[in-house]
């Protein structure tokens, strides 16, 4: 399974036109129960893991066509104002791709594909820079 | 600019029960757990203090007893009481025989509901293991874990093999955490949050280099 995006850009602003395609090409058709795509954003850190999802569709069986597996699948949708890609020190917040296919007897293949949305700065990135400032104006 | 998250090993996504295999010390073998547990009509408990692998081994251990139970019923008891998990009911029948009950946390109930709760279960199902700190009368010990540096050193070297790269340090981080691996794995994630910010401000000297 590959997941790539458009122009190879994996970075967007809220507002943005995501578009990405993905290509299944491990196992015969017949064998796919459904496949899930989402647009969601994940949380990592020290506490539990929050998921939110922006954009999410499901194809069961018989909505499956040989094409489904001979041609790249796109997925698109609009980039909400927030959460924003974040890396703090307790939490990170990261968007990603997922594509999930289910297989017979409740076994899945889950790829994710990870991009950033929005830019925000750390806090000791924030720090420097007041400091900063305050140097400059100082002197 | 976008921003590079840079994933920290310790993250619970990665540590959390279940993600990481439970470390068996030369001394144990889960076959003999297993055997241990049957003996015994599949009725046991695995003891051991906070943060030391419990629900983690019984999720290793999961495998093994899925040959003997067709369905495993995980549920969780929190230190605040709230309970997580479900129990299918079947319209008041009695719950299906080979159904395994794992229960997490037991002693963070009273003994009154304790007691309650496990004879309603008890009575009706086909296996239960459960997990606790103290251990808990008439249920037998099947497991009783000890917490050794060792292990939580193997538990590191799976999570992140060059980091910290002072065994030193390490030990002092277990120690600090009265040999809790869980609270030692939180100690980490912020040891690795302060390295990664040391390493920044060079990180950013040689990009615009």
């Amino acid at each position: 399974m590959e997941v790539g995006f458009e122009d190879d850009v994996d970075h967007f602003q809220p507002g943005d036109f995501l578009r990405c395609e993905y290509t299944v090409n491990l196992l015969p058709e017949h064998e796919i129960q459904a496949i899930e795509t989402s647009v969601i954003w994940v949380t990592e850190g020290k506490g539990d893991t929050d998921i939110g999802v922006h954009h999410f569709e499901r194809r069961p069986k018989q909505a499956l066509t040989p094409d489904t597996f001979k041609q790249p699948q796109r997925i698109s949708t609009v980039m909400p104002a927030s959460p924003l890609t974040y890396d703090g020190n307790i939490l990170k917040i990261r968007w990603c791709i997922r594509v999930r296919l289910f297989l017979p007897n409740a076994h899945q293949v889950t790829h994710d594909c990870f991009f950033s949305l929005g830019e925000t700065k750390s806090f000791s990135k924030i720090s420097d820079e007041i400091q900063l400032k305050s140097t400059v104006s100082s002197d | 600019m976008p921003i590079q998250i840079e994933r920290n090993p310790y993250s619970t996504c990665f540590t959390e029960p279940g993600k990481l295999p439970f470390i068996f010390s030369t001394t144990e073998q889960p076959e003999r757990m297993l055997t241990e547990f049957e003996r015994h009509g599949f009725r046991g408990q695995i003891v051991g203090p906070h943060g030391c692998g419990k629900t983690t081994l019984t999720m290793t251990l999961e495998p093994y007893l899925g040959f003997r139970f067709t369905e495993i019923k995980r549920i969780t008891i929190r230190n605040d009481g709230n309970v997580s998990g479900r129990i299918r009911k079947n319209g008041g029948q009695k719950q299906d025989m080979s159904t395994l009950f794992v229960i997490d946390g037991i002693e963070n109930i009273s003994w009154l509901q304790r007691k309650i709760f496990l004879k309603s279960i008890k009575r009706n199902v086909g296996g239960l293991l459960l997990t606790t700190h103290r251990a808990i009368k008439g249920i037998p010990v099947i497991h009783q874990i000890t917490p050794s540096f060792k292990i939580f050193a193997k538990v590191v070297s799976l999570i992140s093999p060059n980091h910290p790269s002072d065994p030193q340090r390490l030990k002092q981080v277990f120690s600090q955490n009265n040999e809790s691996i869980r609270e030692s794995l939180m100690s980490l994630y912020t040891i690795w949050e302060e390295d990664r910010q040391r390493f920044i401000p060079v990180r950013d000297t040689q990009s615009t280099q």
